[in-house]
């Protein structure tokens, strides 16, 4: 190409690559925006995320209420200060009282910050000076302030050391005297968010739909059965009939003939029973066992159902990654990648074989 | 760990405003500086565009043709040898010996690179070869060769390096930008190049020298806005030497004046005064109104690379102050500068920009862009201005500068014998610096003659000599 | 049923289409194509170049959309970085085609060994468990590859910071970077002060004696930024800055090249012959791009010294316009910005403090090559990161993306283990609630 021509061409190229350029920033930016956006909105819907536990106060813990919670994250301190992670304004807590760091092995180690005293289940921390763990369940005594662990499900340690199981139920049982904040410790449901307990709510509702559906399928195969009933019963009505009037006492009864189902539907007239019966005739098959056939689009339409609530319309509920209009990486259904271990089905394996004796 | 997240997105913060300061930095210096850069001689770009573009003309303001190619890419210049002698810091040789010429500073209108895409596509189909873009400048080059002349005519300065600068004080252009001495840019290069006078300088713009007595314009100007009653209060010079610090300053030839005020002072350009004046406002009032005046400031003039004007500002005792106030010292100026103050004063201290750039015209006769006046910064108030300008003329008509009176019209100017080293001995420059109090011939003259010795008779009479030819050549 | 199951697949459907990494890679895969195609038609029709026009883009595309598949990688972060080492590419062939050297491909290749080197850090940070004892190789390592120049090194642009090895020359001290970044995030998140302390002025010292001042101000403003983000101590960190203020003014004072490299820095001009030639260049290019850039495969790049690695900003500016360069900032910045969102969500100190590390290394970096090509500090011996040329150079900085990438795939498996958790408590919770009713 001659020089003059590939100037030109050059010099009128200069605008469209800084505007591809524009574009590619902004692009880059709002994807960025929206990542961080979905990011949120996933971490609203999981309010625990970063934390191993919580610290609930026992007792003595200055401004803080008996039975007040405070969640432990990974790491941190703990102190007096309001910038310290956990914010113990108790007496005798100084302004950074100590460290405090999970270990999966060892569950919260404790290390104290210039010779800070405290005691975690009856061991100070003097005698050991690597650092105290605490396990779920644990009573961590700092300055006048008694406080206790509950670490969330997953991160719980010392299963294995007690021997399997949920350490606190044992606890709970054999210590009458704590079976008050126990209790509280013991029901998550009570600290479910407004959000799942609307999301058990729309479940719930969910699942009465699906029942009257059920029921109303259940209806119809009732009432299919009741005229098969009465059709063979009819059959056998004609048959003794018959065998009563024939002469001849030997001859065997006529095999009966099946005939195939006729359908001839007629729609139901408009009165507002779901349940009334459509009348059309449908003769069976006799002498077989009663199948009933599955329903038809037109059988559906012919039973008014009771509409799902509009909220439910879109089957949101089944989605459950939520419906993000332009999927990202943040927005993907996130997979447990643990190398060499799967504590989340473990977890649920320890859960059901707890409380629903193995499975549903 | 909640601690150290707000410190991460403090760093985050931090690290952000790194970028955009050294971004924003970034746009403010290619927009102030660019075109300097571009514009810099060094640049071999333009000379790329070689291949492809046939460079536009240079045209002073009354049409005659200073430098043009042809279709083979040779480059012209005007046909009289005096012409184009006069003309050549202005337009450049070609080769880059003078800096900031026009042919390199204005390489972006000469070698088309102003050209928009559409005329760019338009001369692609039409065949022909692109030209770049017509420059026409403000300068008269008739005036520029016949202000050789006269500094060739002259005896005290014939043979002298130097130069003249003529500026329109009411609109900033420059009429004449003389720097002698000059050579013919059609001749052997290489010759010129070993000329002990250095003829590649162009002494109008890039030679900072001790202005001498012309500073004390600006001095009187200080004396007026800051010493009280400074009209009427006398100086004394009645030995003609005053002692400060143990060391003497006397007047040119050690003349004594008696007991003066300021407008004699002026008149007879008396350093005593001036130095004692000077001392008695302190170097701060003196010094605020240098930089009112441009001294100090970074010129960075759309049209022209001119270096800086200095008044000093370290190192200041006594003895230094009172030079300075009689513009010794380390005060120092280009003639242009001198010649932007004096048209300051004839224009009610109101200082233009200068400029060279008439109009701008592509070859198929598009306008890219026409003179537009500046003004560079106000440097006195009327009153003030008005008073130098009866102490101008006075100098004119009674004083040191008789030698630049022209019959029939009012001349106001001051001259100055500056000393200074030029290669380890001292010298003395000539400098005038006057304008005419027309406004049919709003002209304001710079003149300087390197080792002239005497302002009023090596200086001055040039100036006549362009005032002269400036009326006769009536309303341009 | 029918209905919404037709609306479930007309929606996904939609949101294939508007994914917002697929926008964005398509853009950029339409910017390289365009500009490859342009270029090889510059003087003959240059099949290296169409070639391009066709591996580039799908290279981006690959890399971005295909490799998160195997490897759990970020890929906005992918996008950003990829995007940054084609327009090294693409600046490097443009200016090939009139040189006849073969620069462009070349770094193609370095590409594809910064993306192993990516995947390598990645892979370190997410499967080393045992860094108590892991750290103390990685030191030792760091320190004798950084001494290496001291004893077999040769100069390069009057710094002793790289040595051959066989055919091609390495700089020991742009891999140190990464350990730099583990050692220091690793004793400070376990408040060990002396091991990084020590091992920082050892390096510090060893560049000194090298004599690469830009790399030794981007460790050591490193690692300020690690210390006050890791302890908050305004007055050490204040220290610290009039240290490095103090060593810079002692520095001018004792040795002769830093006094040459301010004055410069301050009027090239004066120096133009010698030592200025470089940043005079610098700005004539610059100067000449203007805005909108003379074009790309115009302009004069070539007169500029080492324009393919430090000053590769530069020629930039001046094909593209000081508009584009802008804009390329930007998208420094908004990988900086992402780099700390990742800091931020980690959950251990430790991996915080290496996203930070590596952001504020690509950050300083960036900086410090930019500020000194536009004469803002002084023109160091820096490159810029994933565009310049250079095989350490890519490597170094494709390292820190990885490191980055290793920290957020930590943060993202964290995330989604606690949404295993709260999900199988919620099922569990809504069914002894279930229970609870009957």
């Amino acid at each position: 190409m001659p020089a003059e021509i590939y100037e030109v061409v050059a010099l009128a190229a200069r605008f469209w690559f800084l505007f591809l350029m524009a574009l590619i920033v902004w692009r880059s930016y709002r994807w960025y925006a929206r990542e961080r956006k979905q990011r949120k909105k996933r971490l609203r819907l999981l309010p625990d995320a970063g934390y191993i536990g919580e610290l609930v106060v026992v007792s003595g813990a200055g401004s803080l209420r008996d039975g007040d919670v405070l969640s432990v994250p990974f790491e941190g301190t703990l102190g007096s200060l309001r910038s310290n992670d956990l914010c113990v304004p108790a007496n005798g807590v100084e302004k950074k009282h100590l460290w405090f760091s999970y270990d999966e092995k060892k569950g919260l180690v404790l290390t104290p910050v210039k010779g800070s005293g405290f005691a975690v289940d009856g061991i100070e921390s003097t005698d050991v000076p690597s650092g105290l763990c605490m396990v779920h369940g644990s009573r961590l005594y700092v300055g006048e302030c008694q406080l206790r662990l509950r670490m969330f499900a997953g991160y719980d340690v010392g299963l294995d050391l007690m021997g399997g199981g949920y350490a606190l139920r044992r606890e709970m049982d054999a210590d009458g005297e704590d079976a008050a904040d126990s209790a509280r410790m013991a029901a998550p449901v009570q600290d479910a968010t407004p959000q799942q307990m609307q999301m058990w709510q729309q479940y719930l509702q969910y699942q009465q739909a699906q029942q009257q559906q059920y029921m109303q399928q259940m209806a119809w195969q009732q009432w299919m059965a009741q005229q098969w009933a009465q059709q063979q019963a009819a059959q056998n009505a004609a048959q003794c009939a018959a065998q009563n009037s024939s002469a001849a006492a030997f001859q065997r009864p006529a095999q009966p003939v099946s005939q195939p189902a006729q359908e001839e539907i007629v729609r139901p007239s408009g009165d507002s029973n779901p349940y009334a019966r459509p009348s059309r005739q449908i003769s069976f098959e006799v002498d077989q066992p009663f199948y009933p056939p599955e329903m038809e689009a037109e059988d559906e339409d012919a039973w008014p159902l009771l509409q799902w609530p509009e909220e439910m319309q879109d089957a949101e509920l089944f989605d459950e990654y939520g419906e993000d209009e332009d999927r990202t990486d943040a927005s993907m259904p996130p997979k447990s990648a643990y190398v060499g271990r799967d504590e989340a089905a473990r977890a649920k394996e320890r859960f059901w074989d707890k409380y629903l004796g193995g499975g549903v | 760990m909640k601690q150290q997240r707000v410190r991460f997105r403090l760093m985050a913060f931090f690290l952000i405003a790194l970028l955009v300061v050294a971004g924003a930095y970034g746009v403010y210096s290619v927009s102030t500086y660019g075109s300097r850069w571009f514009g810099s001689s060094y640049n071999t770009r333009y000379r790329a565009a070689r291949k492809t573009v046939i460079p536009g003309d240079i045209i002073d303001r009354n049409g005659v043709v200073l430098a043009t190619t042809d279709a083979e890419g040779k480059r012209t210049y005007a046909s009289d040898p005096y012409t184009r002698t006069a003309m050549v810091h202005l337009v450049g040789d070609g080769e880059g010996n003078v800096a900031n010429s026009v042919d390199a500073f204005q390489a972006s209108y000469l070698w088309g690179f102003e050209t928009s895409l559409k005329e760019r596509v338009i001369a692609l189909f039409s065949g022909e070869s692109r030209r770049g873009d017509n420059v026409t400048l403000t300068v008269d080059s008739k005036l520029q060769t016949t202000i050789a002349a006269v500094f060739d005519r002259e005896e005290n300065s014939k043979g002298k390096a130097g130069a003249a600068v003529v500026m329109n004080y009411q609109t900033g252009e420059v009429l004449a930008l003389l720097s002698l001495p000059a050579f013919d840019p059609m001749s052997d290069l290489k010759a010129v190049s070993s000329n002990a006078q250095h003829p590649f300088w162009n002494r109008a713009l890039q030679s900072v020298l001790p202005p001498g007595s012309t500073f004390k314009i600006v001095t009187a100007v200080a004396a007026l806005n800051h010493l009280p009653q400074a009209e009427t209060r006398t100086f004394d010079c009645s030995t003609g030497a005053t002692m400060i610090m143990e060391q003497i300053i006397r007047d040119y030839g050690y003349e004594h004046h008696g007991m003066i005020t300021l407008d004699k002072a002026f008149r007879v350009s008396c350093n005593n005064s001036f130095a004692q004046a000077a001392l008695l406002m302190g170097d701060e009032a003196l010094r605020k109104t240098a930089e009112g005046f441009g001294f100090n400031d970074n010129f960075l003039f759309r049209d022209l690379v001119v270096e800086n004007s200095v008044y000093p500002t370290k190192n200041r005792n006594d003895f230094e102050i009172a030079w300075s106030g009689a513009g010794q010292s380390q005060v120092a100026a280009t003639p242009l500068h001198m010649c932007m103050v004096a048209a300051s004063i004839a224009n009610d201290g109101v200082m233009m920009e200068p400029r060279i750039l008439k109009e701008v015209v592509s070859p198929k006769g598009v306008q890219r862009m026409t003179y537009s006046q500046k003004v560079y910064r106000q440097a006195c108030d009327s009153a003030t201005a008005a008073k130098l300008e009866t102490y101008m003329k006075d100098v004119v008509l009674n004083g040191t500068g008789k030698s630049a009176a022209v019959e029939g019209v009012s001349i106001a100017g001051k001259t100055g014998s500056a000393e200074s080293s030029l290669d380890g001995k001292y010298v003395t420059h000539a400098w005038f610096v006057g304008y005419i109090d027309d406004p049919a011939y709003p002209y304001a003259v710079s003149v300087f003659v390197e080792e002239g010795n005497s302002g009023g008779k090596a200086a001055a009479p040039i100036a006549r000599e362009i005032f002269a030819y400036l009326i006769q050549q009536s309303g341009r | 049923m029918g209905r919404a199951a037709d609306r479930k697949a007309q929606r996904e459907k939609q949101r294939l289409r508007r994914q917002p990494d697929r926008r964005m890679v398509s853009v950029i895969m339409l910017f390289f194509c365009s500009a490859f195609l342009l270029i090889s038609f510059k003087e003959k029709i240059d099949l290296t170049g169409i070639a391009l026009a066709v591996i580039v883009p799908a290279l981006i595309y690959a890399a971005t959309m295909w490799l998160p598949r195997f490897f759990p990688a970020d890929k906005l972060l992918l996008g950003i970085t990829n995007f940054l080492c084609a327009l090294g590419v693409l600046i490097l062939y443009s200016t090939d085609v009139d040189a006849g050297t073969s620069r462009g491909f070349q770094q193609a290749m370095y590409y594809g060994l910064g993306i192993v080197a990516m995947l390598a850090c990645i892979m370190v940070v997410r499967y080393v468990r045992h860094w108590r004892v892991m750290i103390w190789p990685v030191m030792i390592g760091a320190l004798l590859l950084i001494a290496l120049p001291l004893a077999i090194g040769t100069e390069q642009n009057g710094a002793t910071n790289w040595i051959n090895v066989g055919g091609t020359s390495l700089q020991p001290s742009e891999v140190v970077k990464l350990a730099l970044v583990l050692i220091l995030s690793y004793f400070m998140s376990r408040r060990r002060i002396v091991p990084w302390l020590g091992f920082s002025l050892v390096c510090l010292g060893i560049l000194m004696l090298q004599k690469d001042l830009g790399t030794a101000l981007i460790y050591y403003f490193t690692a300020l930024i690690l210390f006050y983000a890791n302890t908050g101590n305004l007055l050490l960190t204040g220290v610290g800055l009039v240290g490095a203020g103090g060593a810079a003014v002692l520095g001018y004072q004792m040795f002769a090249h830093v006094k040459k490299r301010v004055a410069i820095w301050q009027n090239p001009w004066l120096y133009y012959e010698t030592s200025g030639y470089q940043i005079a260049q610098i700005l004539m290019a610059i100067a000449s791009g203007g805005v909108f850039g003379v074009g790309l495969g115009l302009g004069a790049p070539r007169v500029i010294p080492v324009y393919f690695t430090d000053c590769i900003f530069a020629v930039i500016c001046e094909q593209f316009g000081i508009a584009f360069g802008i804009l390329t900032l930007l998208m420094y910045a908004i990988l900086i910005i992402r780099g700390v969102g990742i800091a931020v969500s980690a959950r251990r100190g430790f991996y915080g403090l290496i996203a930070m590390g590596a952001t504020a290394m690509i950050g300083i970096q960036t900086f410090v090559i930019i500020g000194g090509v536009l004469k803002l500090i002084p023109l160091t011996g820096v490159t810029m990161p994933f565009v310049s040329y250079g095989g350490t150079s890519m490597i170094s900085c494709m390292g820190l993306i990885g490191l980055l990438q290793g920290v957020d795939s930590l943060n993202r498996d964290d995330l989604s283990y606690d949404y295993e958790i709260s999900r199988t408590m919620a099922q569990q919770a809504h069914m002894q609630l279930a229970d609870e009713e009957n």
